[in-house]
């Protein structure tokens, strides 16, 4: 591989990812219906749509921590670096998880393990770090020596202060209940941060805490993965954060991808009335009512060919339910999978 | 979005600072008068078991001693518990029969939890079939009742202290892989666990590093009401003649001998058994004060 081609080449590569379980009563269900992403070195990535179409379920994937059992991949690549981590020996994201890619967790004052002070939490990340790994020798001999201790102390307290908190050297002693939930969140982008990692995976890090707070992680996270050149994944439901945030956008209905394209592009002209119609729903200060998608999300068991969205859709044809409509390009970067994306005008 | 700036410091205050355990468990104790005497007579117990041979008046009297001119003494001035059949000091007895009963106890629990813990971590944390296979063993353990269990399998060697140890810690561990199960199963769902995995640990780091943990206050709950609940069942083989043999100055065993006597020399059989008593309500009061210390459930 010549340096171009890896230059060019998505640090993360998602193809036609599909992931379904089978019921109780033997039927299959289809949750994830072939989802299509890509994220580039140091480019950051909104993955938008509304609670129950998937957002978590690609990044559990791409993670490669699935519950399965019940949940099984079911066809798709993951390419990472460009390796097809679904078609490696073993477990190939033991190697990558916590060093190349990292996550910011949803649930910040819970994702913090209550037994151990803040201080401890950080060492055992640093004693582990880049060994696949450890048996109880490697659990006790950083610990037991003086000058790895103060080394990963030394660590700590410059993570810590990396992300704006202040007295580190207090922090280091406290456990996570004494903390508020920013604090335990930017512990936590510390912690994702720590290892110089390639890829950032945010799962709606301020979803947890109130507005302003929300704002702050969200500006440090920003600062602190361009800082670093890290590409990073963010997953949120709420359009103004990824219209902030994000160079490029994936908008998600139903289990897959149904538009994608620079983030300026995408929210200025939606080329999909699924987009379109979250756009509306954003509240504005304005005296217009807000306007809301009818219907709810679409039972994935129901859920035959055709497009996912039909149901809801005021554009809908008859055409609509005849095929699934693949995520085409329209210009440049910008794709919709929606049949009549070129004819109507959202 | 807000005009803050990149690295705004934090403007959010703890929500929720947590008071010191030293605090916290001084307050408990001021309200909760029971944990304080349980607190003492365990500590009380743990003294006498250590200093016993300073503290017993007629510490030759544990062994075999024959002192006939004072058999069968009621309570007196000289010996407080009064003296038994061959004329030894119960009162001494008991004292250094508290080694035997605190060294038994503590010996069955953590050999009990050595082995019983791992395996319910484990069956917890693997589940499938290997959760399946500890767990089932564990029941057919269970299904046993602990004495009759413990009686087979003392009967079947020759009864001494290591044997009624061996016995009592082979029918108790299914009590800690129990608890290591339930505690497991729920903990392994919680999002560190999660985010543990996604940093990188492995599986055996996350179930013992991160987990396991997590168990240290309901363990050292469990232990303590243990402590309490050996002791009775140690006595219990005593009585039995399945403890350590006389002239070992074993409570129940202590017990036994003196039932023959009953009911004129009521003290060999009333202070022994008050001994076992007091241990046994001690470590139940203690334990059940440590559990509203450490926050655990009913």
């Amino acid at each position: 591989m010549t340096s171009s081609a890896a230059e060019t080449e998505a640090l993360l590569d998602v193809r036609g990812l599909t992931v379904g379980f089978t019921d109780v009563d033997r039927s299959s269900v289809t949750l994830l219906r072939g989802v299509d992403l890509a994220v580039h070195r140091g480019e950051i990535v909104a993955l938008v749509g509304e609670s129950g179409c998937g957002k978590t379920l690609t990044t559990r994937a791409v993670l490669g921590l699935l519950p399965t059992p019940p949940l099984a991949v079911r066809g798709g690549e993951i390419h990472f670096e460009g390796i097809d981590l679904l078609a490696a020996d073993g477990d190939a994201w033991q190697e990558l998880r916590g060093r190349a890619m990292t996550l910011v967790p949803q649930h910040p004052l819970s994702s913090l393990n209550p037994v151990f002070t803040v201080g401890e939490q950080f060492f055992d990340l640093l004693s582990f770090q880049g060994q696949a790994s450890l048996g109880p020798v490697g659990y006790w001999r950083p610990r037991l020596d003086r000058a790895t201790r103060a080394r990963h102390r030394a660590a700590t307290i410059e993570a810590l202060k990396s992300v704006s908190l202040p007295d580190p050297e207090g922090l280091i002693e406290r456990y996570p209940a004494e903390l508020s939930g920013g604090m335990c969140q930017r512990v936590l982008i510390a912690m994702a941060l720590l290892s110089n990692p390639r890829l950032i995976i945010a799962d709606e890090p301020g979803t947890a805490l109130d507005v302003t707070i929300e704002a702050q992680i969200n500006r440090l996270l920003l600062t602190k993965v361009r800082e670093q050149g890290a590409a990073m994944l963010y997953i949120t439901h709420d359009l103004g954060i990824a219209r902030e945030l994000s160079d490029r956008v994936f908008v998600m209905y139903a289990g897959s991808v149904v538009e994608t394209g620079r983030t300026g592009d995408v929210f200025a002209r939606p080329r999909h009335p699924y987009t379109r119609g979250l756009l509306d729903a954003v509240p504005r200060l304005s005296s217009a009512p807000i306007k809301g998608i009818r219907g709810v999300l679409p039972d994935p068991k129901t859920l035959g060919s055709g497009c996912a969205f039909r149901f809801r859709c005021d554009y809908a044809i008859a055409a609509c339910a005849a095929r699934t409509p693949p995520l085409s390009q329209l210009s440049g970067l910008h794709a919709s999978a929606c049949l009549r994306a070129e004819e109507i005008t959202l | 979005m807000t005009s803050i700036a990149p690295s705004a410091p934090l403007d959010d205050e703890p929500h929720s600072v947590a008071v010191g355990l030293g605090t916290r468990a001084w307050a408990s104790l001021r309200n909760s008068p029971l944990t304080v005497i349980g607190f003492l007579v365990c500590l009380g117990l743990v003294v006498m078991a250590a200093f016993a041979p300073w503290i017993a008046p007629f510490p030759e009297d544990a062994g075999a001693v024959v002192k006939f001119h004072q058999r069968l003494q009621p309570p007196s001035a000289e010996h407080w518990f009064g003296t038994d059949l061959v004329g030894r000091d119960v009162l001494s007895r008991i004292v250094m029969g508290s080694r035997i009963s605190l060294a038994t106890a503590v010996a069955v629990i953590v050999a009990a939890a050595l082995i019983g813990v791992p395996l319910g971590v484990i069956a917890a944390y693997r589940g499938g079939w290997t959760g399946a296979s500890i767990m089932r063993i564990n029941e057919v353990f269970l299904a046993i009742p602990s004495l009759v269990f413990v009686l087979v399998v003392t009967s079947l060697m020759r009864p001494s202290l290591p044997v009624t140890i061996f016995a009592i810690a082979l029918a108790w561990w299914t009590w800690y892989a129990r608890l290591a199960y339930g505690e497991v199963l729920s903990l392994k769902e919680e999002q560190f666990v999660d985010a543990a995995r996604t940093s990188g640990a492995s599986d055996l780091r996350i179930a013992f590093g991160e987990i396991l943990p997590n168990l240290t206050s309901v363990l050292i709950v469990k232990t303590t009401l243990d402590l309490g609940y050996v002791i009775l069942l140690g006595a219990s083989l005593g009585f039995l003649g399945l403890g350590p043999q006389p002239p070992a100055p074993e409570w129940g065993t202590m017990v036994a001998e003196g039932r023959e006597q009953l009911p004129d020399a009521w003290w060999l059989t009333t202070f022994p058994g008050l001994a076992v008593f007091a241990a046994v309500v001690g470590f139940n009061l203690f334990g059940d004060g440590l559990n509203d210390i450490l926050g655990g459930r009913d």
